[in-house]
């Protein structure tokens, strides 16, 4: 009798345990909206592959200069296949009186800590090539396979009054098996802040490609919502934020649109584009 | 690669030697262990070879032939069983293709363990709390439904008449065994008092009184948000998103009941609550579901009476929330209490159970006109009456649902507990009579008028009212023959029309049956539609075997079995069946 009842009161615990009661309000924006811009026909810029280079970096790594040196010799070599993001995260990024910048974003955070990563500078490609050290960025760039361009896509911004709405179409150019997702970044360059080069404090170091969020989430949302995005099919969507109370420069800025499998994690387009033009 | 290959033949023969040898050894040694076991089970083929008909829509199928197969087999020793199902189902009759039940390989598998105390099984097993509304894991072959569960159950008792039991598991998927990308599955326990046994004071007054109670609590991972649109008034419309923080990966339920009976009189009542279970059966709707049951039921020599009421809302409850086809992946039951016919005509309107809004009631009338009276004629008649009626529950619509023109996210509705909605689902008045009319012949005279909502519950338009009329009746010519005339009419304005039937039956004992049938559309208002659906069969049936063969056309329409319901598609051809038990 004893055993039954400890059993029983055991089993009972258990399920009541598997009980979420949810409190409302239950649905959210998902922050986008339906585009109402006109794209122009796609041109042949539009339809090759492009490389997603994310870098990982910080003001206080001493050999990140390096890196941030070989990206400009990538940029040169490939010009605009490369879609850079600098992303700076890890213990190197955080501030302190020499380096009081924050540039440190959420969506950062979470891919440096998703990722695994212990040492900067380190960059992914595409995010297939993950983790790769300086030495090897312009050779994992020539083995990257970008002969098959799965969809191309375009980007148009409008700035007015401090509100940033960046649309996008993508065109689905080949069958691809999985869903996809669209995730929505804004990089700046020229920013003027201090950064540590070898043992040198250089107080007026120009950073380029920051990070400085995404519009969407780290992985952004489903593209489309429902469901796989079929071939010679297009999508628009247009995401908006406010640059008000920020200290970002419009002028610098661009929005990144990504295409990625968030099943593989791969990359599989991208495109960068300038606010202002 | 040869060398491996060698190798690998040498290690097969290996192995295989050993297992012949540990087997006659075993086998050897086990013929005492063995004595007093006992092997049973069934076997099932169902094949059909289609022949196109583009009248009746009996589409061309590929393979010509189909067959369903499956082969039961248990193993009982002392104490101990096992047990295992083959299913051969990889092209099965269209039925089953429609529904998906499509595959094959071993669907049910287990061994259990049962002593007075406790019993346990490992492996696939079915199980049922109550009448169902919160648990019910059960197998019907006809229908295609099959939800066991694969885990472990545990039954104790721990004294008599205290009854306790623990399933843990995850629910059947037809033939999708990859159970490793499975990130669902159920688990519950209920308890059951059997007061006359536990109290034997209570039995010797002739009472009977159980309360049981239950919990069961599926959990499915919550792993992205999900995605709808909203309507508001006076904007556009908006896609907007249900985060997954925000969807409940577990879901409990439980249910109480109670039984009552004192010689002829027996009253039953079940009531259940599901909390917030967004899923696409209800629109992702956060409300709690409950449902409640009533069954009443006094009988005494030559008279009988039962009544019950049932009422659900939003008591659909699956293992994934994506799923709402047929009864795949459910978790509970909600049973249909009106009568159920096996006439004929009457077939294609057969109520399907409503789990997420209906409430009704059923009230049946039996009364055995005495023998030897005028109107009971020398071997009395019985008459039975029944009325059932079942509409949509009453819903307000929340506030916030109206803002966004739709229920998605949001409590969905309220709802009156005994408001009866506006919408009727199905209505039966009928009245049977069978009577005996001398030795040799038997007549059973049945009525029915139905009201049937093919909207809500077929997707068709429109009501459907119909009168039915059935005559069955069977002359056993001798110990050997026999002779059954089944002749129903059908009379409606609505959906097909007026249809008639009529089938002839000649058993020739013990081992013959033949049959003859048509069922005839020729009331559809489309003239070029007043089709025949004419069925001939021979049965042979020897010890537990039955081979059956038969020849026509079965038309497009529903299959329902207590409540639960599948469609059939149009079929023309020729059809084997063979069953056996062992």
């Amino acid at each position: 009798m004893k055993k039954g009842i400890m059993i029983l009161a055991a089993v009972i615990l258990m399920t009541l345990i598997g009980c979420d009661k949810m409190e409302g309000p239950y649905i959210t924006d998902p922050q986008w909206g339906i585009s109402t811009v006109e794209f122009p026909e796609l041109q042949p810029e539009d339809l090759y592959r492009r490389i997603l280079v994310e870098e990982y970096t910080g003001h206080r790594c001493a050999n990140c200069p390096n890196g941030h040196e070989k990206l400009e010799e990538l940029h040169q070599l490939f010009g605009d296949t490369l879609v850079i993001v600098g992303i700076h995260a890890g213990s190197l990024a955080r501030t302190n009186d020499d380096y009081p910048y924050d540039f440190t974003t959420e969506n950062g955070n979470t891919l440096f800590s998703d990722f695994g990563l212990n040492a900067i500078p380190r960059a992914f490609f595409n995010r297939t090539a993950k983790d790769i050290a300086v030495s090897e960025w312009i050779s994992t760039v020539n083995s990257m396979d970008i002969s098959r361009s799965y969809a191309a896509i375009q980007l148009i911004n409008e700035y007015n009054a401090n509100k940033l709405t960046v649309n996008i179409k993508a065109t689905m150019l080949s069958e691809y098996g999985n869903p996809l997702q669209l995730a929505v970044y804004l990089i700046e360059d020229g920013i003027i802040k201090p950064q540590l080069n070898g043992s040198t404090h250089i107080e007026e170091y120009e950073h380029k490609h920051v990070l400085r969020g995404s519009l969407n989430g780290t992985y952004g949302d489903p593209f489309p919502e429902t469901g796989l995005m079929e071939k010679d099919s297009a999508y628009t969507r247009a995401y908006s934020i406010s640059f008000e109370g920020r200290d970002w420069n419009a002028a610098n800025c661009s929005a990144v649109a990504i295409l990625l499998d968030p099943d593989t994690q791969e990359v599989i387009q991208t495109r960068v584009a300038k606010i202002v033009e | 690669m040869r060398k491996l290959t060698l190798v690998t033949k040498k290690h097969t023969l290996a192995c295989l030697f050993f297992s012949l040898f540990m087997l006659t050894a075993f086998y050897t040694q086990a013929q005492n262990i063995f004595s007093g076991s006992r092997v049973s089970g069934d076997f099932g083929f169902n094949g059909m070879y289609y022949i196109p008909d583009s009248l009746i829509g009996a589409e061309e199928v590929d393979s010509k032939v189909r067959g369903n197969a499956h082969l039961n087999v248990n193993y009982t020793l002392g104490n101990f069983s096992a047990g295992l199902r083959y299913e051969y189902y990889q092209y099965p009759l269209i039925d089953m293709e429609k529904i998906n039940y499509q595959g094959q390989g071993f669907t049910h598998y287990y061994v259990d363990y049962k002593t007075d105390f406790i019993q346990v099984t490992a492996g696939t097993f079915y199980e049922q709390f109550g009448n169902g509304l919160i648990f019910r894991a059960y197998e019907d072959r006809q229908l295609g439904v099959d939800n066991s569960l694969l885990g472990a159950r545990v039954r104790i008792t721990p004294y008599k008449g205290i009854y306790i039991k623990g399933v843990w598991g995850v629910e059947r998927k037809n033939f999708d065994f990859d159970y490793s990308s499975r990130n669902d599955y159920v688990r519950g326990a209920d308890v059951e008092f059997g007061l006359a046994e536990i109290f034997p004071v209570i039995g010797e007054k002739n009472f009977t009184v159980t309360l049981g109670g239950s919990l069961v609590s599926k959990y499915e991972k919550s792993s992205g948000d999900y995605y709808f649109t909203i309507y508001p008034a006076d904007e556009d419309n908006k896609t907007m998103i249900i985060p997954a923080d925000k969807i409940p990966q577990n879901v409990a339920s439980w249910a109480s009941r109670l039984q009552f009976g004192y010689k002829g009189f027996r009253l039953e009542g079940e009531y259940a609550r599901k909390i917030n279970d967004p899923n696409i059966g209800n629109d992702y709707i956060y409300k709690d579901g409950k449902a409640l049951f009533l069954s009443a039921t006094y009988s005494r020599k030559g008279m009988g009476i039962s009544t019950s009421f049932i009422r659900a809302d939003n008591m659909d409850y699956r293992s994934q929330r994506g799923e709402s086809e047929n009864s795949l992946l459910q978790v509970n039951y909600i049973p249909a209490i009106n009568r159920q016919y096996s006439y004929q005509l009457l077939g294609n309107y057969s109520y399907a159970s409503q789990p997420n809004g209906q409430i009704g009631a059923q009230l049946q009338f039996n009364y055995q006109i005495p023998k030897k009276s005028k109107l009971g004629g020398p071997y009395g008649t019985d008459l039975t009456l029944n009325y059932s009626r079942f509409h949509n529950i009453k819903q307000d619509t929340a506030a916030e649902a109206i803002e966004n023109g739709t229920m998605t996210g949001t409590e969905g509705y309220s709802s009156s507990f005994f408001g009866f909605g506006p919408e009727l689902l199905y209505q039966d008045i009928g009245i049977e009579i069978s009577r005996r009319l001398g030795k040799k012949w038997k007549m059973i005279l049945a009525y029915n008028y139905i009201s049937y909502n093919l909207e809500l519950l077929q997707g068709h338009e429109g009501m459907f009212y119909g009168h039915n009329v059935a005559l069955d009746v069977t002359c056993k010519i001798n110990g050997k023959h026999a002779l059954r005339l089944e002749a129903q009419h059908l009379s409606s304005k609505q959906d097909y029309g007026d249809w008639m039937y009529a089938m002839l039956e000649y058993s020739f004992n013990p081992h013959w049956i033949f049959s003859i049938g048509d069922q005839w559309n020729y009331g559809n208002a489309d003239t070029g539609n007043r089709l025949h659906y004419y069925n001939i069969s021979a049965a042979f049936v020897t010890g537990t075997t039955r081979i059956a063969a038969n020849f026509g056309k079965t038309r497009e329409g529903i299959l329902c079995i207590g409540g639960v319901c599948r469609a059939v598609p149009a079929s023309y051809g020729v059809g084997l069946s063979v069953t056996t038990t062992f």
